[in-house]
């Protein structure tokens, strides 16, 4: 069962451990799952999942046994009545000495803490990350931006491009709405006008705003007012013009919206996509029907049928 | 610079208080302008130097857990361009007040 679970760890392990190390590993999951037996994680996963996870994930960045230990037993010292003393005393100093490293980190001790132990940090946090959205929305906010600025850097200075790249992705996500709604689209697509350098400035100031707006409608007005303002405003930023740049600015943002549309209704909604190009299917199969049929009486009926639609209307003779 | 109507609102706002700092949201909302109005205001305004735009510092809007905001704020000199600016404006509408005979009706 433990040794299952552990699987993932095991197998990143590899040679280089002694039969010994790999008992102790299983030993310290082991305990762990008996700590935790009955906690969950706020997704509702068994708490013991969130350790194996974060072991697996220093084992990955190629820790040694104490440090794989330390990850699976890191949150038992708080969470449960195991003691420090008695994990020194079971699993030795080296695992000891790591949770207790860990759990005292502090953003100012980064710069002199030991590469294990920064190591177990980013672990711990991927882990979190990863499961963010099952926290409180505030949370989550001063988590990510906390892991912007000290971890993303600290894990490409570790030498963990990966690693850093997954972070900031995460984060950014919850920071700048990842989740990218119809409105932050449609304003990615109609900053497309304005001049390359000021647009990411530009649009980080919307979105800030946007994340305030409570109600979808506050937030359409918004939107819909700085789309409509955009051409003027592209114009503004670029200094006094001709008239058919300002043409064109508008001609741009009007290409631009189109494509962002489109990449909008592919991106939140396959199934709009698939109903309009079945509806394409379906007018082609029909005249292709009336067109080509050897009787004419489709052709009749579809004659018979505007007609009918025709008279349907009032007349204004 | 262009006075136009909601220029000028804007610039009285701002002088009511020059050292207060502004967001744009808080522009619209305030005066009742679009936001496709209040921003290339904002812009021009910055352009030539009249307010400031500062990003948000992290401790305030971390705390109130949301992304950090655009500040703005007058300059010393966009205080006295502002003031001079409106100033003429006043002059030239009661120009037209006083050519049309209803002097004293505009104060």
């Amino acid at each position: 069962m433990t040794e299952g679970m552990l699987a993932p760890v095991l197998a990143v392990a590899g040679e280089g451990w002694s039969a010994d190390d790999r008992r102790r590993v299983v030993r310290a999951c082991r305990v762990a799952k008996r700590l935790h037996d009955g906690q969950r994680r706020r997704s509702g996963d068994p708490y013991i999942r969130h350790p194996v996870e974060v072991a697996a994930i220093v084992a990955k960045g190629g820790a040694g046994p104490d440090t794989v230990c330390a990850a699976l037993l890191h949150d038992v010292i708080d969470d449960t009545p195991y003691t420090i003393q008695r994990m020194r005393v079971d699993f030795g100093r080296g695992v000891a000495d790591r949770v207790t490293a860990l759990s005292s980190l502090t953003a100012a001790g980064i710069a002199s803490a030991e590469r294990d132990v920064l190591l177990l940090k980013l672990a711990d946090r991927l882990h979190n990350m990863r499961t963010i959205q099952f926290v409180a929305p505030d949370k989550q906010w001063n988590k990510s931006a906390e892991t912007l600025r000290t971890l993303v850097p600290l894990a490409r200075r570790l030498g963990m491009p990966d690693m850093g790249r997954e972070l900031s992705e995460l984060s950014c996500r919850v920071l700048y709405g990842g989740k990218r709604g119809l409105f932050s689209s449609a304003l990615r697509a109609a900053v497309a006008v304005l001049p390359r350098e000021v647009r990411a400035r530009w649009l980080a100031e919307w979105t800030a705003e946007l994340a305030t707006l409570p109600t979808r409608r506050s937030k359409a007005r918004f939107v819909a007012g700085l789309i409509v303002g955009m051409p003027r405003f592209a114009s503004i930023l670029r200094g006094p013009t001709k008239p058919h740049r300002h043409i064109a600015t508008v001609a741009k943002l009007v290409v631009s919206m189109a494509v962002g549309g489109t990449w909008v209704t592919v991106t939140i909604n396959p199934a709009v996509l698939w109903a309009l190009a079945m509806a394409v299917v379906g007018c082609l199969f029909l005249g292709g029907a009336v067109l080509f049929a050897t009787s004419d009486k489709p052709a009749r009926r579809l004659r018979e049928f505007i007609e009918s639609w025709r008279d349907s209307r009032p007349r204004k003779d | 610079m262009k006075m136009t109507l909601q220029m000028q609102l804007v610039l009285r706002l701002l002088l009511e208080d020059p050292q207060r700092e502004w967001y744009g949201l808080q522009l619209c909302e305030l005066l009742g302008l679009a936001s496709g109005t209040i921003y290339p205001i904002l812009a021009r305004l910055e352009q030539v130097g009249w307010i400031e735009g500062v990003w948000e510092d992290p401790a305030v809007h971390e705390t109130s857990s949301r992304p950090r905001r655009r500040l703005y704020r007058l300059t010393a000199d966009g205080v006295v361009q502002a003031e001079n600016a409106l100033a003429r404006t006043r002059n030239r509408s009661s120009l037209v007040w006083a050519r049309l005979g209803l002097e004293g009706r505009l104060s």
